[in-house]
């Protein structure tokens, strides 16, 4: 009898015990199916971080190399900023294999992804344009995507003269654009063509130049030369970007 | 009587399982302490994304680094977040030398466990320059 007492005793031991371990079994599986949910979470949250600073940060490096480019630089300055801003994002790749990798567009009027125009015609073009591909492996999932990006600083000019003599009133208008539309300018600096030895003599305080500025783009630049008929103009623009770009006109008497 | 216990037993496992189910069930009633786990947290992580992409949009922010307006830098991001947002920004160069020689932060360091995100600005001067901008964020109780 005082045997079977001591037996039903340790089987109630046995059960709270038994009772422990079903009760921590089921917590885990709780917790692991939390922990799996907000894994999932992070894993898209990454992609598409990675592709919004890749697609803005390549796109301050292009507008970095044409600034230089325009200003008189070197074409090579585009594929070697792309490169270094390529494997920069490889160190800051935000827990995740990244790898972005781009082709210059050549296809006509662009040349190594460097279109530069600045005609006599009145219109001028800075531009560059690129296509990018990024591909990022996290341990979820795997993510491709492709973007192009074209930055574009470009301006055109319409003159007319008057006045008698050598002494002109010149009326320029001037429309600023970059790749989304108008665009407004930085600096803008006026010449004309001396007729006598072909130079280019810049529009300064004597020949009372006036800017009006529309707030959109366009400007209306008046001044005087000393020319004679036409007057041959050149107009070069800084844009907010400091991209550069010139477009030179040639001015008739009104 | 052998058959007796061994409905004994069956009602024994019954019983186990409804008292685990009693105790897993006082254990999910429990409070959960507010700490927030902030290290992980994918609002956290959105947000310092979407505050930082919003700055340098048009290269705003690159410009002001290359100023030193790191005041006006802790102003921005401060607009930027709500008030329970705790906000520490360290800017460091191409080297990983720290650039700010002030302190980048909505307060004084905090206790609590903070989200950390580091973004790569580029400048759009025309000669090459990137800048490693960490953003660490807790939400503070």
């Amino acid at each position: 009898m005082k045997v079977g007492q001591g037996n039903r005793g340790k089987s109630g031991q046995a059960l709270i015990v038994t009772a422990l371990i079903i009760t921590l079994l089921l917590l885990s599986a709780v917790y692991y199916v939390l922990e799996t949910e907000k894994s999932a979470v992070q894993t898209q949250s990454l992609n598409d971080s990675d592709f919004s600073i890749a697609k803005l940060g390549s796109r301050n490096a292009m507008i970095s190399s044409l600034a230089n480019i325009s200003n008189y630089g070197v074409t090579d300055v585009l594929t070697e900023d792309l490169n270094r801003f390529s494997s920069e994002l490889l160190t800051v790749a935000y827990g995740q294999e990244s790898d972005l990798s781009f082709t210059t567009f050549n296809s006509t009027p662009y040349e190594n992804g460097i279109w530069i125009s600045w005609g006599q015609n009145g219109s001028g073009i800075s531009s560059t344009y690129v296509n990018f591909s990024i591909n990022s492996s996290g341990p979820r999932e795997n993510y491709h995507a492709e973007y192009a990006i074209n930055v574009t600083a470009s301006l055109h000019i319409e003159g007319v003269c008057t006045g008698d003599g050598e002494e002109k009133t010149v009326n320029v208008t001037c429309t600023v654009y970059d790749e989304n539309g108008p665009a407004l300018a930085n600096k803008i600096n006026m010449f004309y063509l001396n007729q006598t030895d072909g130079s280019w003599l810049r529009v300064d305080s004597p020949n009372n130049m006036t800017v009006l500025d529309f707030g959109n783009g366009s400007y209306s630049i008046s001044f005087n030369a000393y020319s004679q008929q036409p007057v041959e103009v050149s107009a070069q623009i800084q844009d907010m970007r400091n991209i550069f770009a010139v477009a030179n006109v040639t001015c008739t008497q009104i | 009587m052998r058959l007796l216990e061994d409905k004994r037993g069956q009602v024994r496992v019954i019983e186990v399982f409804f008292a685990s189910m009693l105790l897993l069930s006082v254990l999910t009633l429990i409070p959960s302490q507010s700490t927030v786990n902030n290290a992980n947290d994918p609002n956290l992580s959105s947000t310092a994304q979407q505050v930082l992409l919003t700055l340098d949009n048009n290269g705003h922010l690159s410009k002001l680094i290359e100023n030193g307006s790191w005041t006006q830098i802790r102003q921005c991001v401060q607009s930027t977040l709500p008030p329970t947002v705790w906000f520490n920004l360290t800017v460091f160069n191409e080297n990983n030398a720290q650039m700010n020689d002030i302190p980048i932060s909505s307060g004084s360091s905090i206790n609590q466990e903070s989200y950390s995100f580091d973004y790569l600005c580029v400048s759009q001067n025309p000669t090459y320059a990137s800048y490693i901008i960490r953003l660490q964020l807790a939400v503070v109780s």
